[in-house]
């Protein structure tokens, strides 16, 4: 199979000031890991335990302090964002609130008109077609997002990802501030479009049933650290970590 | 009287919309029970005509509330605020937004007693209920952003019960929370019914967690109840095509590789409301009939059911 990401010693640290005093708090430590081209690999961990924070790193919108990471085979840990901007766009990120992630004076063709490369009439052109493959229509190109349900501004949001042809999108807690309904249309959608673009997932939640359903692999984060990784049907069958069995129990 | 709260018939809206129709249930004594649905189907409204903190624009066109036996639809403002925080208290989604940045925990919690008693008495008061809780009285001296969301949401809970209500309104209390935390303030809730005696009427959009909490379930469309009745017996067996679809569009139905069979259609919007039933647009069980009438709640076999498929009950 072949490795699309490589972490290793994956180290982040965070200075605190409160009052009185300033101290760090460590909140990535021994990140290694691998993600394979064209799967979804699932990040499950409980709130505050790093799981935005590395998919940060890993598209670098943030550096570490420590450790290495690799896009097939090429270390981008220090490349200068010169060097970096030609891989960017190969690297999306769409994040759990479809609220504050769009710009509410830009209408919704021209979310997504902004990555695409071209003249003016091929990306509207471009726009029409990727918003028509997330199942917004070309009537509403103009509309802003406040004429937008929830549902559909997270699909704009997916759109937009979309925009620049990327191989790989982080997917932080895409679903969870959507109705069931909606978020059983949005998984259907990033399937399709999973295979559509052959894409690879970083899928980051703390619903353990959608894990179930997307993920191939899974890591769970405990505390800055993964504690334990596996196949997907192999975590839920034989959990070995005691946070994992925690996990597992308190499913509702 | 078996219930602390009743709710008759009750519409709430204006000229132009109706938010609320015919809303009716009972919440009995210590039992929690679920009130679900979609986005903007009107659970929060539900809990706003309780307390009447209702926008102002909207009211209550018909119907009563009871409350211990006590009918306090028409209680002015000034005993309103005595019930509210008092024997009727709320907590809602976002613990951060509703706790005050600038004060101590304790500071805030002292702040809500309705008692008149002594500072000293107070303290005592809220270092009891923070253990309760199962926060540390450290907490006590801490500000809100020194807190994670399960310990803001457990303040929360400390705060809405200092005055002892007999009645809580939970507004998604754990949506915002992660599954370990929201267990966790799940099971809290669930003792506190028991320890005090509360009842809860717990809102959330999601089914299944429902099932988990409570005894008894009310699903809600477009401000409407479509069922109501025992949480196991609708999610095993349920009788409204609304509920079905809500239930068939749960991930942990599938197998990996499978479609999840969505709801198709749009949610409607309430400034047109068909005449008719209002999940007849999207209904894959449709008849005639749906679309000019609404039907009545009939019971069948201790779940009631507002649909036409199980007979043709009119509203008169
Ligand atoms: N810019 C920052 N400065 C200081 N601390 C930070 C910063 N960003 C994140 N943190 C801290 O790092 C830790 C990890 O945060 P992160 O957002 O990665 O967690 P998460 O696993 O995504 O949690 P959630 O499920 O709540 O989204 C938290 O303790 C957080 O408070
Ligand atoms: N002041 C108002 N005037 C008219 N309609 C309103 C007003 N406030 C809210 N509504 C509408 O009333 C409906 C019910 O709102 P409510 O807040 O009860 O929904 P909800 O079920 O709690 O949804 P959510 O899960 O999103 O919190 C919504 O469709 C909303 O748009
Ligand atoms: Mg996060
Ligand atoms: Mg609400």
């Amino acid at each position: 199979m072949e490795i699309l990401w490589k972490v290793e010693d994956l180290f982040k640290e965070y200075e605190i000031k409160s009052e009185f005093e300033r101290k760090k708090i460590t909140v990535l430590k021994n990140i290694n890991l691998e993600i394979y081209k064209g799967e979804t690999f699932g990040l499950v961990g409980e709130s505050g335990s790093g799981k935005t924070t590395f998919g940060k790193i890993l598209i670098r919108l943030i550096d570490p302090d420590n450790g290495r990471i690799f896009f097939k085979d090429l270390e981008i840990t220090k490349m200068p964002e010169s060097q970096l901007r030609k891989y960017r766009k190969k690297f999306q990120i769409i994040f759990q609130d479809p609220y504050k992630s769009l710009n509410p004076r830009i209408c919704c063709g021209y979310t997504v008109m902004e990555g695409i490369d071209g003249n003016k009439k091929e990306k509207i052109e471009k726009a029409i077609e990727i918003l028509n493959d997330v199942g917004i229509k070309k009537e509403r190109f103009y509309d802003y997002p406040h004429q937008f349900s929830g549902g559909e501004r997270q699909r704009i949001a997916i759109a937009r990802a979309l925009s620049t042809n990327p191989e790989f999108i982080v997917c932080d807690e895409p679903t969870s501030n959507l109705d069931v309904s909606i978020q059983g249309q949005i998984l259907n959608l990033f399937i399709d479009l999973k295979e559509k673009f052959n894409l690879t997932y970083l899928f980051i939640t703390h619903n353990l049933k959608i894990i179930k359903f997307i993920a191939d692999r899974v890591a769970i984060m405990y505390k800055g650290e993964i504690v334990e990784m596996n196949k997907t049907e192999e975590i839920f069958k034989n959990p070995s970590h005691p946070y994992t069995f925690k996990l597992l129990k308190n499913e509702i | 009287m078996k219930e602390i709260l009743k709710l008759e018939d009750i519409s709430v809206g204006n000229e132009e919309v109706k938010i609320l129709r015919d809303i009716e249930f009972e919440v009995k004594k210590g039992e929690i029970i679920s009130v679900v649905g979609e986005s903007g189907c009107g659970k929060s409204m539900t809990l706003r005509t309780i307390i009447k903190l209702l926008p102002k624009n909207l009211k209550i066109l018909k119907g009563r509330v009871y409350f211990e036996g006590i009918d306090i639809t028409d209680l002015d403002e000034e005993k309103m605020k005595e019930i509210r925080g008092g024997k009727i208290s709320i907590i809602f989604q976002e613990p951060s937004s509703y706790l005050n940045p600038l004060f101590t925990i304790g500071n805030q919690i002292e702040e809500g007693i309705k008692d008149r008693i002594k500072k000293e008495e107070k303290k005592e008061r809220v270092m009891k209920i923070l253990k309760e809780v199962g926060l540390s009285e450290n907490v006590y001296y801490q500000y809100p952003h020194q807190l994670s969301g399960g310990m803001q949401q457990r303040a929360m809970i400390a705060m809405s019960i200092i005055n002892k209500p007999s009645l809580l309104l939970a507004d998604e209390p754990t949506t915002s929370l992660d599954i370990t935390t929201a267990f966790e303030i799940l099971n809290l809730l669930k003792d506190l019914v028991i320890s005090h005696n509360i009842s809860i009427i717990f809102v959330t959009h999601d089914i299944s967690l429902a099932r988990f909490i409570s005894k008894e379930m009310i699903v809600m469309y477009a401000g409407i109840i479509v069922e109501k009745g025992f949480s196991n017996l609708i999610y095993s067996n349920p009788l409204h095509p609304y509920t079905k679809k809500l239930i068939d569009c749960l991930p942990e139905k599938y197998n990996k590789g499978e479609r999840i069979r969505t709801i198709e259609g749009e949610v409607i919007s309430f400034k047109n409301l068909p005449n008719g039933c209002p999940f007849y647009p999207r209904c894959e069980e449709k008849k005639e009939i749906c679309e000019g009438f609404l039907p009545k709640e009939i019971e069948i076999e201790n779940v009631s059911v507002r649909c036409f498929k199980y007979g043709d009950f009119m509203e008169s």
